[in-house]
């Protein structure tokens, strides 16, 4: 058994952190300062993934609106090169992703059973 | 609505802005944060909100209805009977009445009789074995005394509360009923925490488990006659890290939104594949659950008060039902029977081991007790029964692996790894992050999210236990 100076072993709550000496003030400014901040970073350079999202939107008027302003934002955020950073995580993934141990040939065909299911669902 | 999507995100900044801007006024703020679940729980069938607040209506006052027959015992246990029945009638029709009917069908073709019953598809609603569970703890801990009683307004809040709505964790009211009468707050050490299981649980769910549900899993289960027996183990082994990863994230990202509105929610997982055994398993898997079939199940079938073959019979029955309980297939029937007969062994063995016998070090009955878990997960995740004997004689069958990757291998060794690495790392890192200013706190977190977001495949799959 570990000692558990901190106390967190009898917490109810992951969420029950023991308190420093000095209190930490103001928490709910800086709880939504965390929540803007994170928003603004998302949103300047995530841009593909607001872009992505209008796409899905039921078809009608505003969505049009939302295409075509989220469009308009992924131009200018891409302007200033901030959706560098994410196109290069996510190209970095999908390249280690596509990496295959020496003994293997190829990726997987999927047999007759997976094909037809999974023709049937992209159909759908 | 599911968490890791945009659509969530707004909906849940236009929630926190607006309980937040009605902390002044207690009532007005759970009542926005009821209408708020409403609208979430809806997002996937409007007409099931009906049924949400018919289920907290009828649990409310069969409570009151029991706080009222005080002094009559024999009226209080009448009301209780009626307040567990109407909630087992809830489940039985949205969850068996279709398994009923067709394996009733099946048995009368067998006896002769050749017409078909009128099978009528119901659909099953999201969660519904969640609220259910809760509003049957609340009925049943007002007749144990266990809990005081709730108001309406905070007895529909608990069972409809968007952050545990769906999937749980299962919090009784004795935990949240309390929370909704104090004006609510909220630390830095709360926020802190409650954005490093958000961020946590999008890892594990958006990359380690949606990586492995469609590189590995999925394919691998549904047709398992077309993999030979390497990647039928990484697919076990795969999927085993799937489920934790899935579920453990649900359960994070509700106790970190709970806690960014200022409630506290319970834990639901510690580590459970480090387990020595089933039982222990038991206590850190699912933990909400676990402790509710102990409490209103496993205790009242006699528990361990009445002698060994009673405790046996009590945890055969409980993780029989527990088994129901995930859904009407004779997979989870197998599936509860497997984890009832392993409980049963290891309570045996420890009565009648023996003296002198050696214990068996911790490693192996860590090794031993995963493994009696994933092929438990293996009833679990397979489509019929016959599907998982294939799965089982394909395990043995023998042939390499075309399937698993390097990624894939990686991704299913990082989800073991946390079950072994030091416990309430993540506490510890809240605990720095607290301390730093907000705005580093808040680039730190989107960018954690960007790359995230930038790593998940295209889409998101429901939660597994959004079925249950």
């Amino acid at each position: 058994m570990h000692a558990d100076p901190s106390g967190l072993a009898h917490s109810l709550s992951p969420v029950d952190l023991p308190e420093p000496a000095m209190p930490l003030e103001h928490p709910l400014r800086w709880t939504s300062i965390v929540i803007v901040v994170a928003t603004v970073t998302l949103a300047s350079l995530n841009a593909h993934a607001l872009r992505s999202w209008t796409y899905e939107l039921a078809p009608g008027a505003s969505a049009a609106r939302a295409v075509a302003a989220a469009e308009t934002w992924h131009d200018l955020t891409g302007r200033f090169g901030l959706n560098r950073p994410a196109e290069t995580v996510r190209n970095g993934w999908q390249g280690l992703k596509a990496r295959r141990f020496e003994t293997q040939v190829s990726p997987a065909a999927p047999s007759s059973r997976s094909a037809r299911a999974y023709s049937s669902s992209a159909s759908g | 609505m599911l968490f890791p999507t945009l659509s969530f995100g707004i909906f849940f900044l236009i929630v926190y802005a607006g309980a937040w801007g009605l902390k002044a006024s207690h009532e007005w703020r759970k009542i926005f944060l009821l209408v708020a679940s409403w609208f979430f729980y809806g997002c996937w069938d409007a007409r099931f909100v009906l049924l949400l607040i018919a289920s907290a209506l009828l649990n409310w006052g069969t409570a009151r209805l029991i706080l009222a027959a005080e002094g009559r015992p024999a009226l209080r246990k009448a009301w209780l009977a009626a307040g567990i029945a109407f909630n087992l009638a809830i489940l039985g029709f949205f969850k068996y009445y279709g398994f009923f009917l067709v394996e009733l069908e099946a048995v009368l073709h067998q006896l002769g009789w050749q017409r078909d019953l009128a099978i009528m598809q119901v659909i099953l609603p999201v969660g519904v074995s969640f609220f259910t569970f809760q509003g049957m703890s609340y009925v049943i801990d007002i007749y144990r005394r266990q809990t005081e009683p709730a108001g309406l307004l905070d007895m529909t809040l608990l069972m409809s509360f968007f952050p545990h709505l769906v999937a749980g964790p299962i919090v009784r009211a004795s935990h949240l009923i309390p929370q909704f009468r104090r004006a609510p707050e909220i630390s830095r050490s709360m926020a802190a925490m409650g954005i490093a299981l958000i961020v946590w649980g999008l890892f594990k769910k958006t990359v380690i488990a949606s990586e492995l549900s469609t590189g590995l899993v999925d394919e691998v289960f549904f047709d398992p006659a077309a993999y030979g027996s390497l990647d039928l183990l990484a697919a076990v082994y795969g999927y085993a890290v799937q489920i934790y990863c899935d579920f453990s994230a649900y359960s994070d990202m509700a106790v970190g939104l709970a806690a960014l509105l200022g409630y506290r929610f319970p834990h639901n997982f510690n580590q459970p594949y480090r387990a020595r055994s089933l039982q222990e398993f038991w206590r850190r898997w699912h933990i909400s659950l676990s402790s509710w079939l102990r409490d209103y199940l496993y205790v009242p079938l006699g528990g361990s008060r009445h002698g060994l073959q009673r405790l046996c019979l009590a945890l055969a029955a409980t993780m029989l039902l527990g088994g129901l309980w995930h859904g009407a297939s004779w997979n989870f029937v197998i599936w509860g029977a497997l984890q009832a007969a392993v409980l049963v062994a290891e309570r045996l063995w420890r009565e009648f081991k023996p003296r002198g016998w050696p214990t068996l070090p911790d490693g192996l009955c860590i090794l031993f007790t995963f493994h009696i878990v994933c092929l438990s997960w293996i009833f679990f995740r397979a489509a019929s029964f016959a599907d998982a004997l294939a799965f089982l004689g394909g395990l043995f069958a023998g042939g390499g692996s075309n399937k698993l990757t390097p990624t894939l291998l990686g991704l299913i060794l990082l989800g073991m790894s946390l079950h072994f690495a030091p416990r309430f790392s993540l506490q510890r890192i809240a605990m720095r992050l607290r301390a730093l200013p907000a705005p580093a706190v808040g680039f730190a977190a989107g960018l954690a999210i960007l790359v995230v977001d930038s790593m998940r495949p295209e889409g998101v799959a429901p939660f597994i236990y959004y079925q249950f």
